[in-house]
């Protein structure tokens, strides 16, 4: 009851609050209003100017990737993927990937003769993160002596959860990379990262390193 | 195993979005004229690409396509039209060819104050489990925003999700360092994991106020640190009050 008491106190000085941040802008907004010019005008010279946010903007970029992802005594196994970046400037991005691979048998399993930790279902792996990335060394590569692309390494770190063995596992992950850009708006990737989160499908709760190498192309628009 | 139709649909997906930026011919590419004393074309969208060639007073330009505070700029030399990148801020001084300034977008911490969408994630800890929410806001008034979250829990002994709305409102919109208040409201759903036996998955209501502040950083990236305080409504006979810590990013638009 006492906290419901709270809640309607602190809701009711909140729309106090509320009210006077709109009430404030909303006076400031009428005078302006008063000393604003004729519209039609205004219109006219807007359709003509050169407007930078206007051109065309190559910010956004997509991606699919596959390559390798070892989780820690499920063995090595294919991964495959999606991306999707925003670049924030020349140097920072941020990005999403979500990816799946398929778990093979522990060492137990296989010496075992018979005996299965898991389901043919809970060997389906599938992880999401998101992610914060930094660009390191941007510059050109050489591929022979006729060609130049642009390229960078990159860092990336982040947080997301990882579906493996019947449970959704916190999962950060980091890693380093390699972008090729083919043309402006086409790039080759290569990157390697650590998945890491805690484990207790061998007993005693541990924390497990899971490295992964894939390559992948994206497109910017 | 690869599904054959997920192939097929990253692949159609590609083919699409290719197709869609080929055919857009129609592209906006106006012409402005160089009024600083010169401009420097760099080879990529960086600042550590090497300048190639300088464009000189009252020489003209076609403005191509921008990427991040970059844009791609074409000369018309009769020799053979140059194509490389000039930071979006030294093209302040430029006219369009009637001689009056271009319209640069608003640049640094300005564009803050104007923001009309946030979009971000974070993860941090909900009652001793972690917690990862994505959230977009859209601001009603610059002080104002309606906030949506959903954001996945994952603890030791339950999983779950959970979604919120709420009402942001940052006092000092214009301070770099922006502090905010929120109230809002929701819904929670906790499943125990596999491994531990215990009650069955619950879904409750719950109503949350909180405080946390913005961090401008650069460009359109917001570094967000917050706390919440939520009370868990209908299914137990008291209220459950829980504590929510977390940090994050997001991009404004």
């Amino acid at each position: 009851m006492e906290s419901r008491l709270q809640y309607i106190f602190l809701g009711c000085a909140f729309i106090a609050l509320v009210f006077v941040a709109v009430s404030a802008p909303m006076l400031h907004a009428a005078t302006a209003a008063d000393l604003e010019q004729d519209p039609l005008v205004v219109r006219e010279t807007d359709r003509r100017d050169v407007r930078v946010d206007k051109l065309d903007s190559e910010n956004f970029e997509l991606g699919a990737f596959a390559g390798m992802m070892n989780v820690e005594d499920f063995g090595t196994n294919f991964v495959y993927g999606i991306k999707a970046t925003y670049h924030v400037s020349e140097a920072l991005f941020v990005e999403g990937n979500y990816a799946q691979s398929r778990m093979g048998q522990t060492s137990f399993e296989l010496l075992s003769g018979g005996a299965q930790l898991l389901t043919d279902a809970q060997r389906d792996l599938k992880y999401y993160n998101l992610s914060v990335g930094y660009t390191l060394f941007p510059g050109e590569s050489f591929v022979g002596s006729k060609w130049a692309f642009k390229s960078n390494l990159f860092v990336v770190v982040g947080a997301g959860a990882t579906d493996f063995g019947g449970d959704q596992r916190f999962t950060v992950n980091g890693g380093v990379g390699y972008a090729l850009y083919l043309t402006d708006w086409l790039a080759l990737n290569m990157s390697a990262r650590d998945h890491v989160f805690s484990s207790d499908l061998l007993g005693a709760s541990k924390t497990v390193h899971n490295i992964e190498f894939t390559v992948g192309f994206s497109i910017f628009f | 195993m690869i599904h054959k139709s997920t192939i097929g649909k990253i692949c159609l997906f590609i083919l699409l979005t290719l197709s869609t930026g080929q055919l857009l011919a129609a592209k906006y590419e106006p012409l402005v004229v160089v009024a600083d004393s010169y401009i420097d074309l760099r080879t990529g969208p960086g600042r550590g690409f090497p300048i190639f060639h300088v464009v000189e007073k009252n020489e003209q330009i076609r403005l191509i396509k921008r990427k991040t505070d970059w844009i791609k700029v074409k000369t018309l030399d009769k020799s053979g039209a140059k194509e490389g990148w000039v930071r979006v801020r030294d093209m302040h001084k430029t006219l369009d060819t009637d001689g009056k300034a271009i319209q640069l977008p608003k640049q640094g911490i300005e564009q803050f104050n104007a923001r009309n969408w946030n979009l971000g994630f974070s993860g941090g800890d909900l009652d001793g489990a972690a917690i990862l929410t994505v959230f977009a806001n859209y601001y009603l008034s610059p002080r104002i925003s309606a906030q949506l979250s959903a954001s996945q829990i994952l603890g030791d002994f339950t999983d779950g999700y959970m979604g919120n709305v709420n009402l942001t409102l940052s006092p000092f919109p214009e301070w770099r360092v922006s502090p905010f208040f929120t109230l809002g409201t929701g819904i929670i759903h906790t499943k125990p994991q596999t491994t531990v036996v215990q009650a069955e998955d619950r879904t409750d209501e719950i109503v949350h106020v909180g405080l946390g502040t913005d961090v401008y950083l650069t460009q359109r990236f917001v570094f967000r640190m917050e706390y919440k305080r939520h009370t868990i409504l209908g299914s137990q006979e008291t209220n459950e009050e829980i504590n929510e810590w977390k940090a994050g990013f997001s991009i404004f638009f």
